[in-house]
């Protein structure tokens, strides 16, 4: 396709391969944790059970927030954030922008969780940003998997630049792949050789790489931009455009320039605000920000999710006091721009989450696809290596991480559901995956049998898939019956969605074990592009 | 074999003898290069570029695309920083189109404080 | 509305993709399969169907679909081509029902005919038995006749 030189083209060759192989794992455990929480909001709703499809920000909310800014220091007025939690409740934040004990800006505030219906405040607590919405149990496995994707779980900025490189990675063998791979569109329709031959092994990793060529690159790049943007983009630019202030930074590309007026004044009716706003934007808001609660300055932003058709969600903007209309907001500046395009793009490309469950199965199977590509690519390495033996431990591992991995995060959602009565789900959703991971590792490790070690951890992760509904239903989760009647068809389809999976496993388990790196082979076809 | 003769030739009657020691060590190592220039020269070129846009990219209608577009494409930056030595086969201008790109971007935001 | 739009164009385009499957020579020559000529005008109408769609949709100004469409493309797309014996085992209970409704709009089909047929065909049963009336009748008088 791209005529290169031989040696820039084997150059290219070993970057695509070296870069594959060596952060492999890492990639793999990104990728598939990054396909598993596609589906995140529906993984949250579904462990915690709930059952309630209140909406609360449907209903009257306007007596709720009023009645708790009463008990709440004026200090805290200068931000309110008032959303839904994973449980139908209404979360409030009041908070304003301090420096944590670290130095860097975190929202500081009382945070209060509310029955939408007997409008009863269920919670109260004072503190960062981080303390307030942490720990509550019932989020355990979702901020789980979550952080796993997010972050690796490596604490602080390390995390995110470790993501972030992944991402950067991945678009690096996309690319190189690419330029490397010399018939992508010829080769389009051509599927795998028969036999399990070297060339037919890179006949697979090739045409599951051209296919899923765009999105890779798509999804890696808008990936490595959530990662970086925090961790190196905004403090760098800060430091040369607002002398290091991240803050006035943040605050100037979000372009809230409106001039400071403390003088006090009521706010307006926030319902006749959501009523106004839901009008023209034609979706309920799902969530609210208001700025200078109290003050003359007052601004009300509510934030509409994605309307039929389009990517991007719509804030708009209300003064506070009169309740006016101002326009809408874009997500950077007051008008639209370049900028505000390309950045309200990255959410919607990443997550996947604009058009409902259509758009995020889609995204599921762009992952998984992504993942057979990393797989297929780390076999291909293998195989041509086959009488190595530093690879072949290497492959030991490989194995154990493929099944070791999911089984991990079926793991975690066991001892999310076995913890749930103590409440102690954070600790023990973490322990079950760290424990189940280093058994599957150790397994792996001492089993010298590839193939036999593959068949185990694969029927371990089949039953383990098929069991986790039966457990969630035993540990008190939500019957189907209950689901069913309130409307919540996500908890049911989940249920049956593992059980599902798990079957497959079992009934095409020994198909799914000849993806991994099952018998040594020591006859090497040598293909034109090696 | 032979072009190698001419360079060390070249560098002989040269009246440049450091920049041309410099421009055979180059051409002698070039994977190690690679990884200098792929590596850390990559990245903090990548880095630069990202400090000295806000003070050359076009502020847009809204006035915050100087602002907002160097943290988007950072990436990209970075991954044709690290990309373009892997693939260039004149190890001698990668360098110097990387290291000129670099002072280029320094001296924007030097000239800018 | 929007999300049946954009089903049934990434329907459209995977069935264009198949068919561009079944026509690549490459294809056919590892599978080992009879590779089938496609004429000019399967070429073209596979062409049409897997990039119509796709254009329609932008046309319409609906990103969320054309996004969905293009996603939905590749990842089925591949899975399509790299595991045709999968993704038809995964169609087989739709084709079964396909199957079911055709044999049930077959079996209504037989029904509402014969209903409709029913005087011409009792006319014709009628006309049948009248003319066998008739053949007795000359019978019997026959045998009156030879036996007087």
């Amino acid at each position: 396709m791209i005529a290169l030189s031989q040696s820039k083209t084997k150059r290219l060759v070993a970057l695509h391969g070296w870069s594959g192989v060596l952060l492999s794992i890492l990639l793999y455990v990104v990728v598939l944790s990054g396909t598993v929480v596609v589906m995140a909001h529906e993984i949250g709703i579904w462990s915690a059970g709930n059952t309630s499809v209140a909406h609360p920000l449907e209903k009257p909310v306007d007596h709720i927030v009023r009645s708790a800014a009463k008990s709440v220091p004026p200090k805290y007025y200068d931000e309110i954030r008032i959303r839904e939690t994973v449980n139908g409740e209404l979360s409030i934040f009041f908070h304003t922008h301090v420096k944590d004990t670290d130095g860097n800006f975190a929202d500081k505030g009382i945070r209060f969780i509310v029955n939408p219906v007997t409008q009863e405040v269920i919670s109260r607590r004072e503190g960062f940003v981080r303390e307030v919405f942490g720990d509550e149990p019932k989020t355990a496995l979702e901020r789980f998997l979550l952080n796993l994707h997010i972050r690796l779980h490596i604490p602080g900025m390390l995390g995110l630049l470790a993501t972030g490189i992944l991402g950067l990675w991945m678009m690096v063998a996309g690319i190189s792949g690419l330029l490397a791979h010399r018939h992508v569109i010829r080769d389009m329709f051509v599927p795998e050789r028969s036999g399990d031959r070297l060339a037919a092994v890179r006949d697979r990793h090739a045409l599951a790489g051209s296919w899923s060529l765009i999105f890779a690159f798509l999804l890696a790049f808008t990936g490595s931009f959530f990662s970086f943007a925090g961790s190196i983009g905004i403090p760098v630019v800060g430091m040369v455009a607002t002398g290091g202030d991240q803050r006035a930074l943040v605050e100037r590309i979000i372009g809230i320039n409106k001039p400071d007026d403390p003088r006090p004044a009521a706010l307006a009716s926030l319902d006749y605000m959501v009523m106004d706003s839901t009008r023209r934007a034609g979706t309920a808001p799902d969530q609210i920000l208001i700025t200078h609660y109290g003050r003359r300055d007052a601004s009300v932003r509510m934030l509409h999710p994605a309307s039929e058709g389009s990517l991007m969600g719509q804030t708009l903007l209300f003064e506070g006091p009169s309740r006016t209309f101002e326009g809408v907001k874009p997500f950077l500046g007051t008008v639209p721009s370049v900028s505000n395009t390309a950045v309200g793009l990255m959410g919607p490309l990443h997550f996947g989450d604009f058009a409902g469950m259509l758009s995020k199965i889609v995204w599921v199977a762009l992952g998984s696809a992504m993942t057979f590509v990393i797989l297929t690519g780390t076999r291909l390495w293998i195989r041509r290596r086959a009488e190595e033996p530093a690879w072949q431990a290497y492959r030991r591992i490989m194995v154990a991480v493929m099944y070791g991995f999911p089984i991990a995060m079926v793991a975690c959602a066991y001892g999310f559901f076995l913890a749930l009565p103590s409440g102690e789900t954070h600790y023990w959703t973490a322990f079950a995956f760290i424990g189940a991971s280093v058994l599957c590792l150790i397994y792996g490790w001492r089993e010298r049998d590839v193939s036999r070690s593959a068949d185990r951890l694969c029927w371990i992760l089949a039953i383990s898939l098929i069991a986790l509904p039966l457990v969630r239903l035993l540990m008190g989760g939500t019957a189907w019956s209950e689901a069913m009647i309130s409307g919540r068809t996500i908890i049911p389809s989940i249920d049956i969605l593992l059980v599902m999976g798990g079957l497959m496993l079992l009934r095409w388990g020994r198909v799914a074990s000849m993806f991994s790196i099952t018998k040594p082979d020591s006859s090497r076809v040598l293909g034109p592009a090696e | 074999m032979t072009d190698d003769l001419a360079l060390v030739e070249t560098a002989r009657r040269s009246r440049f003898r450091a920049f041309q020691r410099v421009r055979l060590w180059i051409v002698a190592h070039p994977l190690t290069m690679r990884w200098i220039l792929a590596g850390p020269i990559a990245l903090i070129l990548s880095i630069v570029t990202m400090a000295a846009m806000p003070f050359w990219f076009p502020e847009g209608a809204a006035g915050v695309d100087h602002l907002a577009m160097p943290v988007v494409i950072f990436p990209l930056i970075w991954t044709v920083a690290l990309m373009y030595p892997c693939i260039e086969d004149n190890m001698p201008r990668a360098t110097l189109i990387m290291l000129a790109a670099l002072f280029a971007q320094l001296l924007v935001i030097i000239a800018a404080f | 509305m929007s999300a049946l739009i954009t089903t049934i164009a990434c329907v459209l385009s995977l069935c264009a993709i198949r068919t561009m499957m079944r026509g690549d020579a490459k294809r056919m020559r590892v599978v080992g399969g009879t590779a089938m000529e496609p004429t000019r005008r399967i070429v073209w109408l596979s062409r049409v169907l897997l990039w119509g769609p796709g254009i329609v949709l932008a046309a319409l100004g609906d990103a969320a679909g054309f996004v969905i469409w293009l996603g939905a493309l590749t990842a089925f797309g591949w899975a399509m081509v790299a595991m045709p014996h999968l993704t038809l085992a995964a169609t087989l209970p739709i084709r079964r029902y396909v199957d079911d409704a055709r044999y049930w709009a077959l079996g209504r089909y037989v029904a509402v005919r014969r209903i409709i047929e029913m005087p011409s065909r009792i006319a014709e049963l009628e006309q049948e038995v009248a003319d066998m009336r008739r053949e007795l009748d000359a019978l019997r008088a026959e045998r009156e006749d030879r036996a007087a």
